[in-house]
């Protein structure tokens, strides 16, 4: 069992309201104590991800983060209305969040794209997954979709969620609870790097 | 403002208690002050070695402030005050007044700003709880009015020509922008911004930047009615303000903000996520600046003590300072930090 492998990771270094959110999505029940809950959560969401036969002769926590990414992958390309793209070489999580967040951004906001902004913010995307674009650094880069992104009322005021006038597409069976709930844990990824990064600048001045 | 340090240096009778550690050289302020306790006013700065050197290479010695600030860039912005004052052969009062020379331009400037986003405070608090958007909404109108009514009542006492008239619109001004600092202070103190996910980073600056430029108009007010304690008080009162009750913990703040994006969230509303994550970053980059920003004006509002001194230093009544320092072109915004910029300074 990967009892610490990077879902385990992210639920233990996620915030009460991370930890809720997830569970809300996968309409899995906490009971307020911390290691049984993050149980809880990997178990729901591998279990959420995986075939319901294989899940019969896996370990409840067996099913690989970059497993579940692969197909969150898809299904985001599909709804932004790309092709799956190319994975080559050996996956890099965070490359593979990476392309899943502009993916998603942009499916969001396809309706008013033009053809050209679609392909130049798929170019974007493919450039995150082979780690060639990050977000984290998105906002010094002058991409498209961070143009997409400054649209929207970023954190702070626009908390709201549904409350803008935004793409909703629909996903196919569990992809309904496991794309919110990987976008969850991609928010535990780029909350702590940022709390960080905000850390070191307190801590220099 | 940091003139190049090789323009000026402490005289020889300060050097021995610079080299104690007694006096330190403020280089906002361009002078020397006392290392500890009042950390007042000790002594102008005089030309460097560096600077006597390079002026007697010069084919004809230059003596006036035109060939000076040649050799001292960063007092170009402020030559044309400096020689409405006629403190050309006063090098050291030249470095000293500086500080005040940006004050008062970034004052001009920050109430210019402060017309373009005339009404837009109320907007950007639109998503408060009802009563404190009302509250909002009218503090809006009133303190923009107040603003203004401040300014005008400035101007007219810098341009009156009878002693009692700029007095009484000293006071006039002086009052109207501490009812406007205060009202903006009881709007920070009732919705807590930093701590307060409703607001975003723009809207609390915008917040914060109404209590600077009152603050920078008091002060301006105070330095024409010519008392220093009165005048030293405001610049200790708004300082402290700011680092009592506008400074923050950028991580407390990025969380408040991050755990409420993530409220209501279900699988039938999880579009907007992606880009709100996608935010994260750069929201750490806004309140990285936002830090460096509220520094920076607690600095620059300490600063202002020690211009309780010009007068004398320059043997020039205070409304006279000012209304060279106001005709100064070029000086930049400081009050308000700027922007989004990385070090806030």
């Amino acid at each position: 069992m990967p009892a610490n492998d990077l879902i385990f990771q992210r639920l233990k270094a996620a915030t009460d309201a991370e930890l809720a959110a997830i569970s809300t999505v996968l309409e899995a029940k906490l009971i307020g104590e911390p290691a049984a809950d993050i149980a809880l959560l990997s178990r729901a969401l591998r279990k959420t991800a995986g075939h319901s036969l294989r899940n019969l002769w896996r370990d409840e926590h067996e099913l690989a983060y970059d497993q579940i990414l692969s197909d969150v992958i898809a299904e985001a390309a599909k709804h932004a209305g790309w092709p799956a793209p190319n994975i080559e070489g050996p996956p890099t999580t965070a490359w593979f969040e990476d392309y899943v967040l502009l993916a998603l951004t942009f499916a969001a906001h396809k309706m008013d794209a033009t053809p050209e902004a679609s392909a130049t913010a798929r170019t974007e995307a493919e450039a995150a997954i082979r780690g060639q674009y990050s977000v984290e650094k998105s906002w010094t880069g002058g991409a498209v979709t961070a143009a997409v992104v400054a649209g929207l009322a970023v954190l702070g005021g626009a908390i709201a969620l549904g409350g803008y006038a935004v793409n909703r597409f629909l996903l196919s069976g569990n992809m309904s609870k496991i794309v919110p709930a990987v976008l969850v844990l991609i928010h535990v990824r780029l909350r702590e790097t940022a709390e960080k990064s905000l850390e070191v600048a307190n801590g220099s001045r | 403002m940091v003139v190049d340090k090789w323009v000026f240096t402490a005289s020889a009778k300060w050097q021995p208690l610079v080299r104690a550690g007694r006096v330190v050289l403020n280089e906002k302020a361009n002078r020397l002050i006392w290392a500890r306790g009042s950390r007042k006013f000790v002594s102008a700065l005089v030309p460097s070695h560096d600077l006597t050197m390079e002026l007697a290479r010069a084919p004809l010695a230059p003596t006036g402030l035109q060939e000076l600030i040649k050799l001292a860039p960063a007092l170009q912005t402020v030559a044309p005050a400096l020689e409405a004052l006629q403190v050309v052969s006063a090098i050291g009062a030249a470095a000293s007044v500086a500080n005040l020379a940006i004050s008062v331009a970034g004052f001009a400037a920050v109430l210019a700003r402060l017309q373009r986003i005339e009404g837009k405070l109320d907007e950007m608090l639109v998503t408060l709880r009802g009563d404190l958007a009302d509250l909002a909404g009218k503090l809006d109108d009133v303190a923009m009015a107040t603003l203004l009514a401040g300014r005008d009542s400035l101007e007219r006492s810098l341009a009156a020509t009878a002693e009692p008239e700029r007095l009484e619109s000293a006071r006039r001004a002086r009052d109207r922008f501490q009812d406007c600092r205060m009202a903006s202070l009881a709007l920070w103190r009732r919705t807590v911004p930093w701590l307060n996910p409703a607001m975003n980073v723009a809207t609390v600056l915008e917040l914060q930047g109404r209590y600077v430029a009152s603050a920078i108009g008091e002060l301006q007010a105070a330095f024409i009615l010519g008392d220093a304690g009165a005048f030293r008080h405001v610049a200790r009162t708004t300082s402290a303000d700011v680092r009592a009750e506008m400074m923050m913990s950028p991580v407390s703040a990025l969380r408040v903000r991050t755990d409420a994006a993530l409220k209501g969230l279900s699988k039938d509303n999880f579009q907007l996520l992606a880009g709100e994550v996608c935010g994260i970053p750069s929201l750490a980059t806004q309140l990285r600046a936002a830090g460096g920003a509220t520094t920076a004006s607690a600095n620059r509002l300490a600063d202002f003590e020690d211009d309780a001194d010009l007068p004398e230093l320059l043997g020039a009544p205070g409304h006279e300072i000012l209304r060279a320092m106001r005709d100064a072109p070029g000086l930049d915004v400081y009050a308000l930090g700027h922007g989004f910029d990385e070090d806030g300074a």
